[in-house]
C-alpha cells in the first residue's frame, strides 16, 4: 500500500496537468509579488503626502459647504455652516493615504481581507481540478486497465490514489503559500512595514496556511472522488462548480436555516477561523472541519463503491 | 500447487453487457476453456466481436462475469485474483501507458508498485528491443513500439503466464521468436490474434471462438484436420470428361471455380492420389498438375466461423 501511494505521488507530480497548474500558480504568485511591490509606496508622511492630504481635506470641506452640509446631514444649530463643516470633516492628517504594504495584510487575524484568503480560493479551485484530472486522465488514457492488472484490489488502488492526491496537494499548498509570503516580503521590507508581524501573528498566519492547505487537499480528494464517480474530468468539474455556485447559492437564498450545513460556509469558517458576517450561526473551526470531513468521507465512499464495481472496458 | 493444475480454466463463462435502454449484448455464451500447465503457446481465435477480449477481461478481473467459473493456477479469480496476479503478465487490446511519460518511466512506475527495480526495467526494455528509445516519450512511439512496451510491462514480473489480447503489432519476427522462446522455457503464452499465418507458425494449441461460443479446440494440426476432408487438386486438359470419369470411378470431384477452368478438386487423402492418376490415365486423360490441397488455419477458421458454421 505504501509503495502504491508512493508511485501514485510520483505519477501525480510528473503529470503534465499538475505541472501546468503549478506553472499557473507560480505565475500568479509572481504577479501578486510584483504588483504589490509596484503599487506600494515606501513612506506616507512625506511633505508631498501631507500636501496631498491637505488638498483632499479642503476638497471635502468645500463639498460640504457647497452641498449645504451634504444635503442637511451636517446640521448647524448655532454656528455657521462653514464652522459646522469644519467640525464635521476630519482633520487633514487623517487624509494622509497609507500606501505602504503592511505584512499583516498577508493574513488579517481578526477582521478585514487577507491576501491568503484570496489565494486559498484559487488553491481550492486548482486542487479540485488537479484531483479530478488525476483520475480522469487514467480513464481517458485507459491506463487504469494496466494498473488494475497489477493490483486488482480496487479499493486499495482507489484509496492509495486518494492518499497520494491528499498528500501531494497538502504539501504543494504549504509550499505555494510560503512562496506567496516570500513574494510579498520585498514589498513589506522596502515599500512598507512589518509592523504587527510578531511571533503571535506568525503563528496565526502559519495556522491559516496549514488550514488552507488542508482545505486544498480536501478539495483535491473531492475532485478525485467526484471524477471517479463520473469517470470524466470535465463532467466532475462541472458538477463541482455547479454545486458550489448554483446549489449552495440557492440554498442560501431559499433556506437560510440550512446555510450552516453548506460546504462553502463551513469551508469559509474553517479557513478564516472567524464567524461569517453573512450568516447568523456559530461555528468553531473544529466543527466546520468535522462537517467538511463528513462530506468528504461520504463522497469518497461513494467513489470507492463505484470504482470497485465498475467494469473496465 | 500440483503441476497438473491447469494454468487457465474457464467453465460455463457467460458475459452480458447491459446497454442503455435495457438491451443486452451476450458477449460470451457458455464458454469452456482449459489451458494445461507445462508451457507452450496457445492461441485464441475468433472473428471480430467473438468475445475474445471479453473473456480476457473476465479472466483478469476487469469485468464481472454474468455466470461461470474462472480459475488461474487453480485459484478462483472472483475470490482471490490478487494472490495469483503476480504470476500473470497481460496486454489487453492496445496497451495503455501514459503518453507523456517515457517508456522507462512508465515501466519503472509499474515496477515500483511491486518493488521491481530499474535493473529489471532495463533488462526488459532490452528484451523487447526498446533500449534505445527507452527515454523517449511514449507518444512518440510507433504503434508496434507501444505494443512492445506493453509486452515489456507484461514481462516485468517474469510471469509464468502471459495473456496477450491482440498483440498483433508486437508480432514482428523478433516478437514471434520471443514468444516462441518463452513458450519453450515452460511458460504459457495465451494469445488472441487475427494474424492466422503467424499463429499457425507460433502456436501449439488453438481455441476457436465464434459468437461467444467455443467451436473448436486442440492442437493446431488436429483442428486443421477437423476443418474439412483433405483433397488433391488436379489439372487436366478436358475437365468435363475428367469429372465424368472420376465420378464413374467413385470419386467425389468438383471444379475449384478458380480462374483456371481446368482445375478440379478431388476429395481424397493426398496419400491416395496414385488412384486418381491411374483412373484418368486409363481414360487417356493426362495430368498437367497434381498437388495436395493444403488447408491452412485461415481456411478452416473462415469455414468454422462463417454463418451457420457453429
Ligand atoms: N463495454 C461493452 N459494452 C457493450 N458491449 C460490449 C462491450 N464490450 C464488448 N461488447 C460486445 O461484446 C461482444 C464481444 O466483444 P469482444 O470485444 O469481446 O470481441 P473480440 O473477440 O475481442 O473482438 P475483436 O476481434 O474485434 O477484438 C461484441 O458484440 C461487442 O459489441
Ligand atoms: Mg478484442
Amino acid at each position: 500500500m505504501i509503495s502504491l501511494i508512493g508511485v501514485e505521488m510520483r505519477r501525480g507530480l510528473a503529470r503534465r496537468s499538475t505541472r501546468g497548474l503549478l506553472a499557473v500558480a507560480l505565475l500568479g504568485i509572481a504577479v501578486i509579488g510584483v504588483s504589490i511591490f509596484v503599487t506600494s509606496r515606501a513612506t506616507f508622511d512625506t511633505a508631498g503626502g501631507l500636501a496631498e492630504a491637505e488638498a483632499d481635506h479642503n476638497r471635502v470641506l468645500a463639498d460640504c459647504v457647497g452641498s449645504n452640509g451634504f444635503g442637511g446631514e451636517v446640521r448647524s444649530p448655532g454656528p455657521s455652516l462653514t464652522e459646522a463643516c469644519e467640525q464635521a470633516v476630519p482633520p487633514p492628517e487623517s487624509f494622509v493615504r497609507d500606501n505602504r504594504f503592511h505584512l499583516t495584510d498577508l493574513w488579517a487575524v481578526d477582521e478585514g481581507d487577507s491576501i491568503l484568503h484570496v489565494t486559498a480560493v484559487f488553491l481550492v479551485i486548482g486542487a479540485l481540478m488537479g484531483g479530478a484530472t488525476f483520475i480522469g486522465g487514467e480513464w481517458r488514457w485507459g491506463t487504469i486497465t494496466t494498473l488494475l492488472t497489477w493490483e486488482p484490489r480496487r479499493v486499495r488502488v482507489f484509496l492509495a490514489k486518494a492518499a497520494a492526491a491528499l498528500l501531494v496537494t497538502f504539501v504543494l499548498g504549504i509550499v505555494l503559500q510560503a512562496l506567496v509570503g516570500l513574494s510579498v516580503l520585498p514589498a513589506a521590507l522596502w515599500r512598507g512595514t512589518t509592523a504587527g508581524a510578531d511571533a503571535e501573528w506568525f503563528r496565526a498566519a502559519s495556522g491559516a496556511v496549514l488550514r488552507a492547505s488542508a482545505l486544498g487537499a480536501g478539495a483535491a480528494v473531492l475532485g478525485y472522488a467526484v471524477a471517479s464517480i463520473g469517470r470524466n474530468t470535465a463532467a466532475a468539474l462541472g458538477v463541482a462548480f455547479a454545486y458550489v455556485s448554483v446549489f449552495e447559492a440557492l440554498v442560501r437564498a431559499l433556506k437560510p436555516g440550512w446555510q450552516r450545513w453548506l460546504m462553502g460556509d463551513n469551508g469559509a469558517v474553517f479557513l478564516t477561523g472567524r464567524q461569517l458576517r453573512t450568516a447568523d450561526f456559530e461555528r468553531t473551526v473544529l466543527e466546520a472541519a468535522v462537517i467538511l470531513a463528513v462530506y468528504l468521507a461520504a463522497t469518497l465512499a461513494a467513489g470507492a463503491f463505484v470504482f470497485a464495481r465498475r467494469e473496465v472496458t | 500447487m500440483s503441476s497438473a493444475t491447469p494454468v487457465i480454466e474457464v467453465e460455463g463463462l457467460r458475459k452480458e453487457y447491459r446497454r442503455i435502454r435495457g438491451r443486452t449484448t451476450v458477449a460470451v455464451d457458455g464458454l469452456d476453456l482449459s489451458v494445461p500447465s507445462g508451457g507452450g503457446v496457445f492461441s485464441f481465435l475468433g472473428p471480430n466481436g467473438a468475445g475474445k477480449t471479453t473473456t480476457v477481461r473476465c479472466l483478469l478481473g476487469l469485468v464481472r462475469p454474468s455466470a461461470g467459473q474462472l480459475r488461474l493456477f487453480g485459484v478462483d479469480t472472483q475470490r482471490d485474483l490478487a494472490s495469483v496476479v503476480g504470476r500473470v503478465g497481460s496486454i489487453v487490446e492496445t496497451p495503455a501507458l501514459f503518453p507523456g511519460f517515457s517508456g522507462r518511466r512508465n515501466l519503472a512506475l509499474l515496477g515500483r508498485v511491486v518493488g521491481i527495480g530499474l535493473r529489471r526495467v532495463d533488462e526488459v526494455l532490452e528484451l523487447v528491443g526498446l533500449a534505445e528509445r527507452a527515454d523517449d516519450k511514449v507518444k512518440s512511439y510507433s504503434l508496434g513500439m507501444r505494443q512492445r512496451l506493453g509486452m515489456g510491462a507484461a514481462l516485468l514480473r517474469d510471469p509464468e503466464l502471459l495473456v496477450l489480447d491482440e498483440p498483433v503489432n508486437a508480432l514482428d519476427p523478433a516478437g514471434i521468436k520471443l514468444l516462441r522462446r518463452l513458450g519453450d522455457e515452460g511458460r504459457t503464452v495465451f494469445l488472441s490474434s487475427h494474424l492466422l499465418g503467424e499463429v499457425q507458425q507460433l502456436c501449439d494449441h488453438v481455441t476457436i471462438l465464434a459468437r461467444g461460443r467455443m467451436i473448436a479446440a486442440g492442437p493446431v494440426a488436429e483442428v486443421l484436420e477437423r476443418g474439412r476432408a483433405s483433397g488433391v487438386l488436379v489439372k487436366v486438359a478436358d475437365a468435363d470428361r475428367a469429372l465424368d470419369v472420376l465420378a464413374q470411378a467413385g470419386y467425389t470431384a468438383e471444379r475449384t471455380g478458380t480462374a483456371s477452368q481446368d482445375e478440379l478438386r478431388v476429395s481424397v487423402a493426398p496419400a491416395r492420389a496414385a488412384g486418381i492418376t491411374e483412373v484418368l490415365a486409363g481414360a487417356r486423360l493426362f495430368l498437367h498438375e497434381l498437388r495436395p490441397d493444403e488447408i491452412d488455419l485461415e481456411t478452416v477458421f473462415l469455414e468454422l466461423t462463417s454463418e451457420g458454421g457453429a
